[in-house]
């Protein structure tokens, strides 16, 4: 990630001077490919039905980072067409709430799930100096780590544990496969000529459960996530 | 503009085509207060509640989906053209057999009959009954025997227990003896019930006279007992609280059994983390380590069998008899306490288990319930001794032949290992 920042750090000052040195009369030369980064924050929604188990709560979100590249081609100055790579966590917290005789119990448990999806989307856009873009598609992914940290409870000794540490991935109960919509909307400027600066909000709607069809009486478990992120493109 | 306005429709179209990929839930009734109506019903939520709830499926290798498919049908025709009592009875043994859970016991009511039935779902190899009161003659034929009590304590817990100082290795000096029956010590201290200073002799002897509490004033403690014999053969198990007043009060030190787990959600591999399973000793241990023989037979179970594991952990402690039964892991029997905290474990109608009449609330439905472990536990390397049990130092099986000619072999080899050191 850092080398390619550099990158592009180094390509600008080029960038400017091919600029200021093309003759004043001279068209623009017409710019189809970019190439960019992205970061930002996302805020996962894990959907799930717990049916009777109705004091395991899912209903605080957790937030995580996100970042990625993309390259994207427009063939046209309203339309483009991006796909990128970005790292991005879908997190999300579960709260068990009970009472035990007279004690009210609270077992927090925040899974941290790292992801690298790969959306393929459309990009229409309005406006010259400013740009007002919308943009939809669809993405693949596929589940890095999972991780969890939090609060549970031993029998023997009637005591609350903390726990922290890496869920191993199973075969049998684990889809990391990843799969949905992507949509959004940004808003991007040129800085310069060729570097465009931009900020967008995105949602990834995960259509692809989670969790493997291992067993009948299974709900699914989805992800949706939002993002808000700002990014830097560079025109070839 | 055109093409916008064609852009926004199709994009309508596709968000509308998004909502409708996910797949949709479907309602899953709590097992544990559901009333069933039919054989289907009672069939249905039973394996519904093994399925969403059983702590084993990790390790299990029973085709669980299979047993779906065989018996669904027989309980249908069951509801169609009636069952009788062994059919009935056949038809669940069928469905449980084989479980690992070696806890796992069915309590079923027919309201055709008006009858309950019960089933264990684990069936071992090697099993015997235990000749008890053989083994308690022979050991009254001891010299210096104390005390043998068998008391009652409320509807369910009961402690059948022996005390003797038994002839040392050392000339003078004593290994002492203690045999119950079940881990229901702390509420035996508590309860108030006739004869309850005859019942509790043995253990203030034992330990002292706060023997709910550890170790005080009780033989083990005494400077010419020289090692110490905890008879846990025939032992059902019981309150696991008891475990560290009654064994680890005699290790000197808190004592980490392993790990246990439970679940988190429906989801057959829906577990919890592992957390360290630690049993404190009490602040009244045992004065001078000692050599301790933890005594089993095939009928050693749960919390027994956890005593006899804590004892082979130490340098000092010895497991002689036979490997125990392999019901290893804990449970909550009490479902409208627990079932709701863990998800995992005993559900349905536990007055069919607990209340004294052993019938359901409603007798007009088809009752259910199941007895199962809560925890799923392991070892401090992570080993499952459920269905396996713990393995003996000294080998020596039951023999009841010897036992008709009034020897207790198993008792004999404890002895001869503590006086002669092998």
């Amino acid at each position: 990630m850092q080398g390619i920042m550099c990158m592009l750090l180094l390509a600008a000052p080029t960038c400017l001077v091919a600029q200021t040195s093309e003759p004043v009369q001279t068209p623009p030369r017409t710019r189809h490919w970019n190439i960019g980064l992205t970061a930002g924050i996302d805020r996962n929604y894990h959907i799930v039905d717990m049916v009777y188990m109705t004091d395991m709560k899912f209903d605080k979100y957790r937030v995580g980072p996100v970042y990625g590249l993309h390259i994207g081609y427009a063939p046209l100055s309203w339309l483009s067409f991006n796909i990128g790579a970005v790292m991005i966590q879908k997190n999300y917290h579960m709260d068990h709430v009970f009472q035990y005789h007279s004690t009210r119990y609270s077992l927090p448990t925040t899974t941290t799930n790292d992801y690298i999806n790969v959306p393929v989307e459309m990009k229409l856009s309005v406006g010259r100096t400013v740009k007002v873009h919308a943009f939809g598609g669809v993405y693949g992914g596929y589940w890095l780590r999972s991780h969890r940290k939090g609060v549970t409870y031993s029998f023997s000794n009637d005591r609350e544990c903390h726990f922290d540490e890496d869920i191993e991935f199973s075969d049998k109960r684990d889809n990391r496969i990843d799969k949905g919509f992507t949509w959004g909307a940004g808003i991007s400027g040129k800085i310069i000529n060729c570097i465009e600066l931009g900020v967008e909000v995105r949602w990834y709607y995960g259509i692809e459960d989670i969790q493997k069809p291992y067993m009948r009486n299974l709900n699914p478990r989805y992800n949706t996530t939002f993002a808000i992120q700002a990014g830097l493109n560079y025109w070839l | 503009m055109n093409n916008y306005r064609k852009f926004f429709v199709v994009g309508v179209a596709v968000a509308m085509l998004m909502v409708s990929c996910r797949k949709e839930g479907f309602d899953l009734q709590n097992p544990n207060t559901r009333t069933c109506k039919s054989y289907v019903e009672q069939f249905e939520t039973i394996w519904q509640g093994i399925n969403n709830t059983y702590v084993f499926w990790s390790r299990d290798t029973v085709d669980w989906e299979a047993r779906y498919a065989k018996y669904h049908p027989i309980f249908e025709s069951f509801d169609a053209h009636g069952a009788d009592s062994a059919e009935y009875l056949n038809a669940w043994r069928g469905v449980v057999n084989g479980l690992l859970d070696h806890h796992m016991t069915l309590l079923l009511w027919n309201p055709n009959g008006k009858y309950r039935i019960g089933i264990r779902a684990a069936s071992n190899s090697y099993s015997h009954e235990t000749d008890e009161m053989a083994q308690l003659n022979i050991l009254q034929k001891q010299p210096g025997i104390l005390d043998f009590t068998c008391y009652y304590v409320g509807n369910n817990n009961f402690v059948n227990s022996a005390y003797c100082l038994l002839p040392g290795k050392t000339a003078g000096k004593y290994i002492a003896y203690l045999r119950f029956s079940s881990f229901s010590i702390d509420t035996m201290s508590k309860a108030n019930f006739a004869n309850k200073d005859k019942a509790e002799a043995p253990f203030r002897a034992f330990y002292g006279d706060q023997y709910a509490e550890g170790v005080t004033n009780g033989a083990v403690n005494r400077d010419d007992v020289e090692a110490i014999i905890l008879d846990v053969r025939n032992n059902g198990g019981g309150y696991i609280t008891d475990i560290s007043p009654a064994v680890v009060s005699l290790l000197q030190k808190n004592y980490q059994h392993g790990y246990s787990r439970f679940k988190e959600g429906y989801g057959r591999l829906d577990y919890s983390s592992w957390v360290p399973v630690v049993f404190d000793c009490p602040k009244n241990y045992i004065k001078q380590a000692k050599p301790i023989v933890a005594l089993v037979d095939i009928n050693t179970v749960s919390s027994a069998e956890l005593s006899a594991q804590a004892i082979k952990s130490i340098p000092n402690g010895t497991v002689v008899g036979e490997r125990t039964y392999g019901a290893t892991c804990p449970l909550v029997a009490n479902t409208d306490r627990a079932f709701n905290v863990y998800y995992t474990g005993c559900f349905g109608d536990q007055d069919l288990l607990l209340s004294s009449e052993k019938r359901p609330r409603d007798p007009n439905s088809y009752a259910y319930y199941v007895y199962s472990s809560t925890f799923d536990l392991v070892t401090n390397e992570y080993q499952s001794l459920e269905g396996v049990g713990v393995q003996p130092d000294i080998k020596v099986l039951y023999d009841a032949d010897k036992l008709a000619a009034g020897v207790d072999t198993q008792l004999e080899a404890a002895l001869e290992f503590l006086r002669k050191g092998n």
